[in-house]
């Protein structure tokens, strides 16, 4: 059995059954996770190209990309049972701040980062300050990506850096913000590191940052 | 190049009673009976002679028995079918499937310039190349697409762009009713094997002139379909109410029917409306005018209802702005949009801008778009258990949850949601960094590579490069035996 082809196969086909299934199979069968993990990058690729070059779209960037986390999920977790470490572009920890529902934005940021081969720990919406730099800890990003659509809730933006201040985190973590209400002004004036006018240009920026 | 057109699926547009429908019908019996119609053709006028149509030699009128008429209306077909150079452009004109056609113009608008000026025989082949790679665009009128070409005589422009067609465009074709140009024009099809139909198109008001009768004759002798058009102009040669110029066209293309069917019964017809309204501050006609919608959709529900016999709706392309702008895009929207929802089988939309005087490959791209849009259209709302959702709207849920994460999202959305090629759909940030482009010039875009990756599809093969090449000779060298060259 082809398992390495068979991750690959479900990711492109859209079926994230199937790639849990494949993961699950491939990890009983004794297989390397970290061999795992590039039939999955090399899917991600394909897909990541697919929607920059137009013929993939939302839908099946964001689809693809949950399935390909769901597997990599797995797959961290044997490669940590057996004590090896993953090398990696980077770690990016993303939310849509407290008192925001916005989630789509942030969503196709977090598939662009995923297909492109970061780390991504997706927090969803409505999250508070203390959980986000909690979680910056835990998983010891390199990036911090913060969204808000409304202005009304753009502040939580600011807390949080200075959430990071006070743990005496600032230092440890590039921030980037990005959605409707924000622009480069309100990044520099609230300290963050990077502003993106598109979801595309996360990418480019985390990959600055970490450079 | 595949194209398939679209399955229409709900209701159509109907604006007029029953009760309406039968005066229409019964005013255009009088109208033949009464005064009749002008045959500028002996062989015709005996023809119909022969069948008990009431001739007057001296001023070629023929007047005809309703039980005729109605006889002949019933021999025509609900569909036909017409071969494209190959299989996956062949089209089956009638029913239930929605077509598109281009729309003509004399000369190429300059994008500079904004003025007109006569385009060469290559911009005429880019234009068509064009038009053999959009999926819209079903079948070809006879000028395709320009109606003059510089250093071709008159006598040579059909066969010069039936010749270009033939060599460049994949898809079923109308001949040409100028000079016995279908003579050339069929030996052309069959060289390129594909069908051609017949254009027989009216000299309103109340007349049939040799040129239609002798191409919709040869055609309908070898059992091709013909193209009858009305082609009024509402208040100029036709009465200036909508329900009066149905009367009198109705009673033009009945008159004509009655001929083709008389010469090979059975003929497939196409029934067009290429009515205007005059323009009474030039004497123009009027192109983009409401009043032209509402006469095609009546017309599209007297000939579908009532005669069961396809129409194409030949006056949505031409506009009355001169320029490709917002007044070319509404006017050509609406009035595609209600052609299309009304029933019609063909529209004749792709690159007219001016009220047939010009055309531009670019704006050919554009209307791409509009036909898609209303391809889509037409094909309905699709509700099963599937589309109604119930399953991924509880798994869902409220706020937080949304589609874009869902399967079912996959599955559906290509299906469901139109996807424009040219029409801007880009955010606002992408769309600055890429120099604020139009639609103008994502079409521009479009058509550059289009044309570098153009490659004909079937391939011609030399001999059959060879034969076309030699049948516009002859043409030339019979335009010359005339002094017409």
């Amino acid at each position: 059995m082809d398992y390495q082809n068979e991750i690959k196969e479900g990711i492109l086909a859209y079926e994230k059954e199937k790639v849990i299934r494949a993961t699950k199979d491939a990890l009983e069968a004794g297989m390397e996770p970290m061999k795992l993990l590039d039939g999955v990058t090399n899917a991600l690729n394909i897909i990541g190209q697919g929607f920059n070059c137009g013929d993939l779209f939302l839908p099946e960037l964001i689809y693809a990309s949950d399935a390909a986390q769901a597997s990599i999920s797995l797959l961290e977790a044997s490669i940590k049972e057996r004590g090896e470490d993953r090398s990696r572009k980077g770690t990016v920890v993303l939310g849509t701040v407290q008192g925001d529902l916005h989630d789509i934005g942030k969503s196709i940021v977090a598939a662009l980062l995923i297909a492109n081969g970061y780390k991504v720990v997706d927090l969803g919406t409505d999250v508070s300050a203390e959980k986000l730099v909690g979680a910056v800890k835990e998983h010891q990003a390199d990036v911090l990506g913060l969204s808000a659509l409304l202005t009304t809730t753009a502040a939580g933006m600011e807390s949080t850096i200075r959430h990071l201040e006070n743990d005496g985190m600032r230092a440890n973590v590039k921030v980037m913000i990005g959605g409707g209400a924000t622009n480069a002004n309100y990044a520099s004036q609230i300290g963050a590191d990077a502003y993106g006018e598109t979801a595309v240009d996360a990418v480019g920026i985390v990959k600055e940052l970490l450079s | 190049m595949t194209t398939k057109g679209y399955l229409r699926r709900g209701n159509l547009l109907e604006i007029l009673s029953e009760k309406d429908i039968e005066a229409v019908h019964r005013g255009a019996l009088e109208v033949l009976g009464a005064t009749g119609v002008r045959f500028e053709s002996k062989r015709a006028l005996d023809l119909l002679k022969k069948n008990g149509c009431k001739v007057d030699e001296d001023l070629n009128r023929v007047r005809f028995p309703s039980g005729l008429v109605e006889e002949c209306l019933n021999q025509c077909p609900s569909s036909f079918r017409l071969k494209g150079r190959s299989p996956k452009t062949d089209v089956n004109i009638g029913g239930n499937t929605l077509y598109f056609c281009p729309s003509p113009g004399m000369r190429m608008l300059d994008l500079e310039t904004r003025e007109q000026r006569v385009p060469t025989i290559e911009e005429n082949h880019q234009a068509v190349k064009v038009l053999d790679k959009l999926e819209t665009v079903n079948l070809a009128a006879s000028y395709t697409p320009y109606c003059e070409l510089q250093d071709v005589p008159g006598a040579m422009l059909l066969p010069v762009s039936a010749w270009s067609r033939m060599k460049y465009f994949s898809k079923p074709c109308r001949v040409g009713a100028s000079q016995s140009s279908h003579i050339w024009e069929m030996q052309m099809a069959d060289v390129a094997g594909m069908d051609v139909f017949a254009a027989m198109e009216a000299a309103p008001p109340l007349t049939w002139y040799g040129d239609a009768i002798d191409c919709a004759w040869a055609c309908a002798e070898r059992g091709l379909p013909v193209e009858i058009g009305c082609g009024a102009v509402m208040g100029g040669t036709g009465p200036a109410t909508v329900a009066g110029t149905l009367v009198q066209s109705t009673a033009e293309m009945m008159a004509a029917i009655v001929m083709v069917q008389l010469v090979h019964p059975g003929t497939g017809i196409l029934a067009n409306s290429f009515v205007f309204a005059q323009n009474m501050m030039t004497g123009a006609p009027a192109a983009g005018g409401i009043e032209v919608s509402l006469f095609q959709v009546a017309f599209n529900q007297l000939w579908r209802a009532k005669y069961d016999i396809p129409t194409m709706i030949g006056a949505c392309g031409p506009s009355s702005s001169q320029i490709m702008d917002v007044q070319l895009g509404f006017e050509k929207g609406i009035s595609t949009a209600l052609a299309a929802v009304s029933g019609a089988s063909v529209v004749n939309i792709h690159g007219g801008i001016h009220v047939e005087l010009t055309y531009h490959p670019v704006q050919s791209i554009i209307d791409d778009d509009i036909a898609s849009m209303m391809g889509r259209f037409v094909e309905g709302i699709k509700v099963d258990h599937d589309t109604l959702a119930l399953d991924v709207i509880n798994e869902v849920g409220p706020i937080p949850g949304h589609f874009l994460r869902s399967r079912h999202t996959i599955d559906w959305w290509k299906k469901e949601h139109h996807l424009p090629k040219v029409s801007d759909r880009k955010s606002y940030h992408d769309w600055i960094r890429e120099g604020k482009p139009t639609i103008i010039e994502n079409a521009k875009q479009r058509m550059h590579e289009i044309l570098e990756s153009y490659e004909q599809d079937p391939q011609l093969s030399e001999k059959q490069n060879e034969d076309l090449d030699r049948i516009l000779e002859e043409a030339r060298e019979y335009y010359k035996s005339k002094d017409l060259i």
